[in-house]
């Protein structure tokens, strides 16, 4: 592989490139889904192939292939140079890519058991059980799903400037979704897809599937009969799971660099943290310190290098609820003039490298979780993500949640259905007083945030503890 | 690059036959290759330029009520042998799905000629290029308050064989170019943004000028956007709004949701829902749209009502679905993924009315005229209720004229509810889609209602 890699490196700088780099990479995917206790999908993908990407006259090529030999490796590269050529027909300004130390390196995600050794009738054993658990709970749960995927990642890549890195990365996840069906509706109660992460198949055993789907099961019945959520302005705890959704909504995505300098203009938008409010916005109250760290253990954002070859890293994005930081990549970054956060990365060989989340965590705070109810004398306790919609800056949100419990006198009180809440993201964000302590502390993980075109789903994560906002809207989507 | 007609039937009939050679009782081989360029524009520049050769090789392996799915994108000979082997080895150890009956049988299919385009799939990087620049230049000529054009122009030529080992032996390929714009206004620091875009099979069909021209209207037309009350309005959606909210109805037409009792079709077929003027049908041998002659499992498309006169008339199935029902597949298997894919509609059309869009805005007493949704989820699947944002250009109509731009407004509201309360249906159908598979043809419309609940500062 390194020899192809340096042919590729060699034919992009003799034929004008400034600078050239090359990803060689095969994904393995394993998902299994049930659904009522049958098998309903085992698809197992392979995938392979590389891109190779130059600056030529300070413009952006890349072209990519899933045939992989000496001389698909210099068809491609002389088109990625043609098509860098054309890129800078209509340039305004060279890129200029921020330094950055070449590295020699490697990195495997930890393991206990590689999830691609254990025999599938164990895998699809969980599954079922995980369905017949649901189902068995009465006539109304007509429907239970259960899912079960494994990705590795094998990557080699290089660049012009000397660097050279392979790296594996494994992460694993499983889901299992309970609908109960009735009374001229249906309700579903889930433990989601948040909950993959970096690892091995321990992963998966650590979740106990067939317990947590149990559970949902009894949850969505009693969801069925419960009240729909009442409309009002109120004390909210939102609970990890959700509150993840919320930290990689509206805080991940308009923290990326790329959006804020209008590059994701024509898709994803771009964002209300202008870079002229970078070091004094006031991003929210005090209690809120937020960071990017792709190298938090098991996190689903984890990874030794990003696909730059730049090296995992800690960086702060909000210190006592002020905008400090983006996360961003070297061209980006570039433009600002600051270094790169280690944030580029590309979902496949076809695709190119953008700035995209790690691992994005709301810090722990001093709470125990009971004492925080305890200490709301009214208002709702919501936890996870039923639908998310957000504007093209990143300000006005709207989440329903699959579950909400009113809270009267500091106490966990009625089940409601069909909570939703929405707010404008710093003024909400202003409002949090309290967050849980690091024992309520969990990474979650968010297996395919799309972005770019042509798209991409990339796999990051979100350490979070249940927190407290104030004075938030909170009302029943479905009374609309 | 584009392999042709023998070279694919052959490779997939190749791997259906080896699959059955090592045991198989029926066996599905689907082929996807082609090639897909990129040229991305943000700032007024090219920031992303990007090209694809790409193969997908997919292999249903059946053994008896057992079924495996694997695939891969190396077509040599070592890993098709892997493929097939994987195949056979993962369906033997899985337990049965009763529900399956069999792979599905084929049926003639006729040929759509002219799906394939040289020019589109010949385009160069420079070519490319020239139509941004020309996008580009008439945006940038239309006002000085035109700051940034963004968009993206696709180039994609693809081929799609489905041989299976009852007899299905399909193939087409297409080319489709899609060329969309959002474009910046800036004025004291204050933004006004808009949006337009066109799809064909060719790409000389696009006009990178007119599409310059009505993103950039929409951009400066909505600069000095207010803050208005939130609430019940009239609306005008535009055709891109259309195309969206029928993608939430779409989902409800899918025969495994309807099995489930998820969709909100399940207690409503046959009964008036709609307005009467509303009329959807599904039909991918209309080459007013992305015409494609069959489906990811080799079955014809054909024309299919889903909504006659304000009443669901129908659901989509694949063969899993369409046999536990005792129906027929009605060729509705779409996406590029494995496994149980499901059915879903990939070529709605909705029948036009007799209005302009001018017409639909003399006509409204106080509504708001929306260019876009953006960032669309489902509140409520039952009811259809789904919240989300206007985007790229959204206005304050009173008394029959647009008064002023209005800041994006966050909408919350049954889709049920809306194309009841239907008012008027545009005269002209709209192109809408991305890739070589398939798309939507919908005009503009006028509701009655629509509630927005919120609104961006």
């Amino acid at each position: 592989m390194e020899d192809l890699a340096r042919k590729a490196i060699e034919r992009a700088l003799s034929s004008g490139a400034t600078y050239a780099d090359i990803r060689i990479v095969e994904i393995n995917n394993q998902n299994l889904a049930t659904r009522n206790g049958k098998i309903r999908n085992v698809s197992i993908v392979n995938d392979k192939g590389f891109g190779v990407r130059v600056l030529v006259n300070g413009a952006w090529g890349f072209s990519s292939s899933c045939e992989i030999g000496p001389s698909i490796i210099e068809k491609v590269t002389l088109e990625a140079v043609k098509i860098a050529k054309a890129s800078a027909k209509l340039k305004k300004k060279d890129v200029r890519l921020t330094p950055a130390k070449p590295v020699k390196g490697s990195y495997k995600t930890p393991f206990q058991k590689d999830p691609f050794e254990v025999p599938l009738e164990e895998k699809v054993k969980v599954l079922i059980e995980a369905d017949k658990r649901v189902i068995s709970q009465g006539d109304l749960l007509k429907l239970s799903t259960s899912s079960m995927g494994h990705h590795r990642e094998n990557k080699v890549f290089a660049n012009s400037e000397g660097s050279y890195i392979t790296q594996e990365i494994t992460w694993c996840g499983a889901n299992a979704r309970a609908v109960a069906v009735g009374f001229g509706e249906f309700q579903d109660r889930s433990f989601d897809g948040r909950n993959a992460r970096t690892g091995g198949y321990e992963i998966i055993e650590e979740i106990d599937l067939p317990e947590k789907a149990e559970e949902s099961g009894k949850e969505a019945l009693k969801l069925l009969t419960a009240k729909n959520c009442p409309e009002m302005v109120t004390d909210v705890i939102i609970g990890g799971s959700q509150l993840a959704l919320q930290v990689h909504e509206s805080t991940g995505h308009p923290m990326e660099l790329d959006r804020a300098l209008g590059a994701e203009a024509a898709m994803a938008g771009t964002s209300f943290l202008t870079v002229d409010r970078r070091g004094k916005f006031r991003y929210g109250s005090e209690k809120v310190n937020i960071f990017a760290d792709a190298t938090i253990p098991k996190g689903l954002g984890s990874f030794g290098y990003d696909d730059e070859g730049v090296p995992a890293q800690r960086v702060q994005l909000v210190k006592d609820g002020i905008f400090i930081n983006y996360i961003s990549d070297r061209t980006f970054a570039g433009e600002l003039g600051v270094p790169s956060s280690g944030a580029a990365r590309a979902s496949s060989w076809n695709r190119i490298p953008l700035v995209r989340m790690t691992n994005i965590n709301l810090e722990p705070g001093d709470w125990e979780f009971d004492e925080l109810v305890r200490d709301t004398k009214k208002g709702i306790y919501v936890e996870t993500n039923r639908s998310w919609s957000i504007d093209d800056k990143r300000l006005n949100f709207q989440f329903g949640t699959q579950v909400a419990y009113l809270i009267e006198n500091g106490e966990l009180a009625d089940l409601v259905k069909n909570a939703s809440y929405t707010g404008i993201t710093p003024q909400f964000w202003g409002s949090c007083d309290a967050v849980c302590n690091k024992k309520h502390w969990h990474m979650w993980g968010t297996p395919g945030c799309g972005k770019g075109q042509p798209g991409q789903g990339m796999y990051v994560g979100h350490g979070t503890a249940p927190a407290r906002f104030r004075d938030t809207k909170i009302f029943s989507g479905v009374t609309r | 690059m584009i392999k042709g007609r023998e070279t694919c039937l052959e490779l997939a009939g190749k791997v259906a036959k080896e699959a059955i050679k090592l045991g198989a009782t029926q066996a599905e081989v689907r082929l996807i290759n082609g090639t897909s360029y990129l040229t991305r524009f943000a700032g007024s520049m090219i920031h992303q330029n990007v090209g694809e050769a790409n193969t997908t090789l997919m292999l249903r392996s059946v053994l008896g009520k057992r079924i495996s799915s694997v695939s891969c994108s190396d077509t040599n000979p070592e890993s098709i042998k892997r493929l097939v082997e994987k195949g056979y080895k993962v369906a033997k150890v899985l337990d049965e799905d009763p529900d399956f009956i069999s792979l599905p049988e084929p049926q003639p299919i006729s040929d759509l000629r002219g799906l394939f385009v040289k020019a589109t799939a010949e385009c160069t990087p420079d070519t490319r290029a020239e139509i941004v620049k020309a996008l580009m230049d008439e945006s940038h000529s239309l006002s000085p308050k035109v700051k940034e054009v963004a968009g993206a122009l696709t180039t994609t030529s693809g081929e799609l064989a489905v041989v299976n080992s009852l007899g299905v032996n399909a193939y087409a390929r297409a080319t489709s170019a899609d060329l969309d714009a959002t474009i910046i206004a800036r004025e004291a620091e204050v933004e006004g943004f808009g949006t337009a875009g066109d799809v064909s099979r060719d790409i000389k069909d696009l006009n990178p000028a007119k599409i310059g021209r009505e993103a950039a209207e929409r951009s400066v037309g909505s600069l000095g956007a207010k803050m208005i009350d939130v609430g019940e309005y009239e609306v005008v959606f535009e055709p891109y709004v259309v195309a969206q909210a029928l993608g939430y109805l779409a989902s409800g037409f899918s025969a495994q949701s309807y099995q489930d009792g998820t969709s909100w079709m399940c207690d409503l077929m046959g009964q008036k829902v709609f307005s009467e003027q509303l009329t959807l049908w599904d039909d991918g041998r209309d080459r007013s749209g992305l015409a494609f002659p069959f489906d990811m499992e080799g079955i014809p498309k054909r024309k299919l009502v889903l909504i006659e006169e304000g009443v669901p008339k129908a659901i989509v199935y694949d063969s899993y679905t369409a046999h536990k029902d005792k129906e027929k597949s009605t060729g509705h298997v779409g996406g590029r993924g494995l496994g149980g894919m499901g059915s879903m509609p990939s070529h709605l059309i909705m029948k036009r009315g007799d209005s302009t869009k001018e017409e639909m805005i003399q006509e409204t007493k106080k509504g708001i005229l929306v260019t876009n949704f953006w960032y669309v989820r489902t509140v409520h699947a039952k009811r259809v209720v789904i919240t989300g944002m206007t985007r790229d250009g959204t206005w304050l109509i009173e008394k029959g004229e647009i008064k002023y731009p209005v800041k994006d407004l966050r909408f919350t509201d049954s889709l049920l509810k809306t194309f009841a309360n239907l008012d008027l249906i545009g005269k002209e159908g709209k192109r809408m889609g991305a890739g070589p598979y398939g798309g939507v043809v919908v005009p503009a419309i006028k509701a009655k209602s629509f509630l927005f609940t919120g609104q961006k500062p």
